[in-house]
């Protein structure tokens, strides 16, 4: 009988075990590894090119005034509250007290200033400071009390402030003093991880902040990692690859035509994104042949982006003349013309091209936009353009195409990726603002910013949904860009990874509450 | 069995096909054709290359779609009767790219080997002829192209010059001079001592003469072996330039580029893999085989060593 019920109580036990290990209290400790399609570029918010390993960086060296949640609500972070005029062009925010820098300053009111301006100065050339023009000037009033003061009313001040990347983390003063030039290898914050070391091309390393203000579910500080490293690698292939063998704990994104395999595999998970990528092509409108818009409308013409979108996305995406999301309040249906050849050529006819013309497509060397610029250069052949595609590394892509109006003397046509994700409309504002180095096509339309700042100065969603739909038809009239269409981002993990967060404009990771199951 | 009838006296006397003609009387060509047709290194060669290379000079007849059209609505699909070796990624017949890709792999083969092999012949007979300073700086020149891995070589060409199948047959041709132009050299060396030569001299040849008439034609054959391995090696070179992508453009269909893209749908499409992969390894096989089996044919006293 007794070893009857030592049996029984052995038995219970055993099967209590798993169980016991299964419940998902956040654990300590433990290194997680991402891996990205693109390098980190800087660990200066202020002055980068905004990857995807750039911002989850940025989520682990900085803290923000204030954040998007996953629904897209503004939430405090390190400011508690705030308060608007009844202008609606004063914010008052009343910042923690308890947060100090990664180098042991405290973080108050002066750093948070310090940091605004220095995106706003115009000395500083930041490639977010469109984000924050709206801004006339920023005085501190107290130790925690920030004033931001607006040159007119804006409804996208706050979003725009919680979620365009690069636009409000706060960067520690001293350290930008130190380190000057140098500041964008040595990214100082309040984070939840500090840096350890970084090199371009190099693995970062991040470790543990011991002196994190958030407080975790045991009570105890947050972050409940040890670690953060983040590497890249261009190759969907690799990348998937790597995951699969340890290398990495987290991938960026995987190719969709790896998801079935994916979720298959019971040691990976599937991270479903609220991100979404527009493929699109820009037309140098500064530069012969695209500075006639009959030969844009041309190209606009010869693409058949039904096929296009259903080719790259596999049947997910959706296609769409301009890159908003589908499901937000200010998504726009529109679309491209339909495809018209014969229109198309005369079109080109007219513009003097009737024996064809000679385009180089740049674009970076990542197998979508590899397999896009194939697709386009099929398509295009039919009326007589003929493309030379020159793939280029990133950075190379960049210095033609991301520079100030007139400069860009090299692109013709240019196929780039747009990550698209569900924070204000604002964010897209970039490629419609003249002279602004994201406006690739280096368009330049007054009606259309007009109405890009008008959409700025209303309170009203549906008006500025209106204002916005204003300046994307314009958009597709003119053909600086087409727009082809959105197709959904969706990465990958370890199965034991939990509670990854991804932000809301650009879904980088935050790890401040990450851990792994064991 | 044997009898002594006359009959039978006449039959032995004829030359069978199973004895080496050239032991009889016989023309240099029968003889060429006798060893050729007795060489199964050869025979496996060049049915391998034909394989390939065939269809590729008949692609235009073979193929119902061209090699760079697009069928956006049917992508990855499996090998069958409508596409004999699927589609890929893009919809496009895979069978006409494998078939139009050999007419690339051809061309860069005989375009590099063609440029190695006029810059190689040239500096290896100047060098092995007039020996002294002109072999030595020549010869040094070789070397140091020589110290470079060949693929590394051409990448480090291919990279300077940019992507590009012209750009590929010149990387792929430079890399391949230093091994003509050795064989040549040694050659030359060896023919220079031979009594012909000596005896043309006496008769009154000059330098041009010598080389381009006497010299030249007696040192061909390790040359036409050598010919036929770079072959080889140009089109595995070309494939791997184009899987670094540094070979053909798109839509130029090539090898290695389409297994470069296939590679990365190895899990959903293997065949985007499998075809150009297997049409590379026997195109290259076919050619090594074939660059042995002449070795033998052009000179016997060689076979087995």
């Amino acid at each position: 009988m007794f070893r009857k019920i030592a049996f029984v109580t052995f038995a219970l036990l055993i099967l209590a075990l798993p169980t016991l290990a299964q419940e998902d209290s956040p654990q300590r400790g433990n290194v997680v590894r991402g891996v990205c399609v693109s390098a980190i570029t800087s660990l200066d918010p202020q002055q980068s090119e905004l990857g995807i390993c750039d911002l989850s960086a940025y989520n682990a060296l900085y803290n923000k005034l204030i954040r998007l949640d996953e629904t897209g609500n503004v939430v405090p972070e390190i400011a508690t509250e705030w308060t608007v005029s009844d202008d609606g062009r004063t914010y008052t925010f009343t910042i923690r007290d308890d947060v100090i820098f990664h180098d042991g300053n405290p973080l108050d009111a002066e750093a948070v200033k310090f940091s605004l301006d220095r995106i706003r100065d115009p000395e500083s050339a930041s490639p977010v400071s469109g984000n924050l023009s709206v801004i006339d000037t920023i005085n501190v009033v107290d130790g925690t009390t920030v004033e931001v003061v607006l040159s007119e009313p804006s409804a996208a001040f706050l979003s725009v402030l919680a979620a365009a990347p690069g636009a409000s983390e706060i960067v520690s003063p001293a350290a930008v003093e130190e380190f000057g030039e140098d500041y964008r290898f040595n990214g100082v914050g309040s984070g939840p991880f500090q840096l350890v070391s970084w090199s371009p091309g190099e693995t970062a390393v991040f470790e543990r902040n011991p002196n994190y203000w958030e407080m975790g579910a045991d009570d105890e500080a947050l972050p409940y990692l040890d670690g953060v490293e983040l590497s890249s690698i261009e190759d969907d292939t690799v990348r998937l690859l790597n995951l699969r063998s340890g290398t990495f704990d987290v991938n960026e994104r995987i190719a969709l035509t790896d998801v079935a395999a994916v979720e298959a595999d019971d040691s990976l998970q599937v991270i479903e994104t609220n991100t979404a990528t527009a493929y699109a092509i820009a037309m140098n409108v500064s530069q012969p042949p695209f500075d006639d818009i009959r030969v844009r409308q041309a190209v606009q013409l010869a693409l058949d982006d039904d096929g296009i979108i259903n080719n790259l996305g596999l049947g997910r995406g959706y296609t769409s003349a301009f890159a908003f999301p589908r499901g937000t309040w200010y998504f726009y249906e529109s679309q491209n013309p339909e495809p018209n050849l014969e229109m198309a050529q005369q079109l080109l006819a007219e513009a003097g091209y009737e024996d064809g013309l000679d385009v180089d497509f740049t674009h970076i060397s990542r197998a979508v936009d590899a397999q896009l610029a194939q697709i386009l250069q099929a398509q295009l052949s039919q009326i007589g353009i003929s493309a030379d595609i020159q793939p280029l590394e990133r950075t190379a892509w960049l210095d033609i195409w991301l520079v100030g109006a007139g400069e860009n003397t090299e692109g013709q046509l240019g196929i780039f990726q747009n990550t698209v994700g569900i924070g204000d409309p604002d964010e897209k504002a970039i490629f419609f603002q003249p002279g602004g180095i994201v406006n690739f096509a280096d368009w330049d339309n007054a009606d259309a910013w007009a109405a890009v700042e008008a959409s700025r100065a209303t309170l009203d969603q549906d008006e500025r949904a209106e204002q916005w739909a204003t300046a994307i038809d314009l958009q597709i009239e003119d053909v600086p860009y087409v727009w082809l269409g959105n197709v959904p981002v969706i990465g990958a993990a370890d199965a034991n990874i939990q509670d990854i967060g991804l932000s809301a404009s650009r879904s980088a990771w935050i790890f401040t509450e990450t851990f792994v199951a064991e | 069995m044997v009898s002594l009838t006359p009959e039978s006296d006449m039959a032995s006397a004829t030359p069978t096909l199973d004895t080496d003609p050239s032991q009889k009387i016989g023309s240099r060509s029968a003889t060429l054709f006798w060893r050729i047709r007795h060489n199964p290194q050869m025979i496996i060669g060049i049915i391998c290359i034909s394989i390939f290379l065939i269809p590729a000079l008949f692609a235009p007849w073979i193929t119902r779609r061209g090699p760079a059209e697009l069928d956006l609505g049917t992508t990855f699909a499996e090998p069958s009767t409508a596409n004999y070796f699927g589609t890929d990624e893009m919809g496009r017949d895979l069978f006409s790219r494998i078939v139009y890709g050999g007419r690339v792999s051809l061309q860069v083969a005989g375009i590099a080997v063609g440029i190695g092999l006029g810059v190689g012949l040239s500096t290896g007979l100047v060098a092995g002829y007039f020996g002294g300073w002109v072999d030595n700086i020549i010869m040094r020149v070789m070397d140091a192209l020589q110290a470079f891995p060949a693929i590394l070589l051409a990448i480090v060409i291919a990279a300077v010059l940019g992507p590009g199948l012209t750009n590929t047959m010149i990387a792929i041709g430079i890399v391949s001079i230093p091994r003509f132009s050795r064989i040549m050299r040694g050659q030359v060396l060896q023919l220079k001592e031979e009594e012909f030569i000596e005896a043309s001299r006496a008769l009154g040849a000059g330098d041009v003469r010598l080389i381009i008439f006497h010299i030249l034609p007696n040192g061909l054959a390790p040359i036409i072996v050598a010919a036929a391995v770079s072959s080889a090696a140009a089109i595995l070179t070309e494939a791997s330039l184009s899987f670094v992508g540094l070979g053909a453009k798109p839509p130029t269909p090539s090898w290695g580029g389409m297994l470069q893209t296939g590679y990365k749908f190895l899990e959903i499409a293997p065949w985007l893999s499998i075809y150009p992969g297997l049409a590379i390894a026997i195109t290259t096989l076919g050619l090594n085989f074939l660059g042995d089996g002449l070795r033998d044919v052009l000179d016997p006293k060689l076979k087995g060593r």
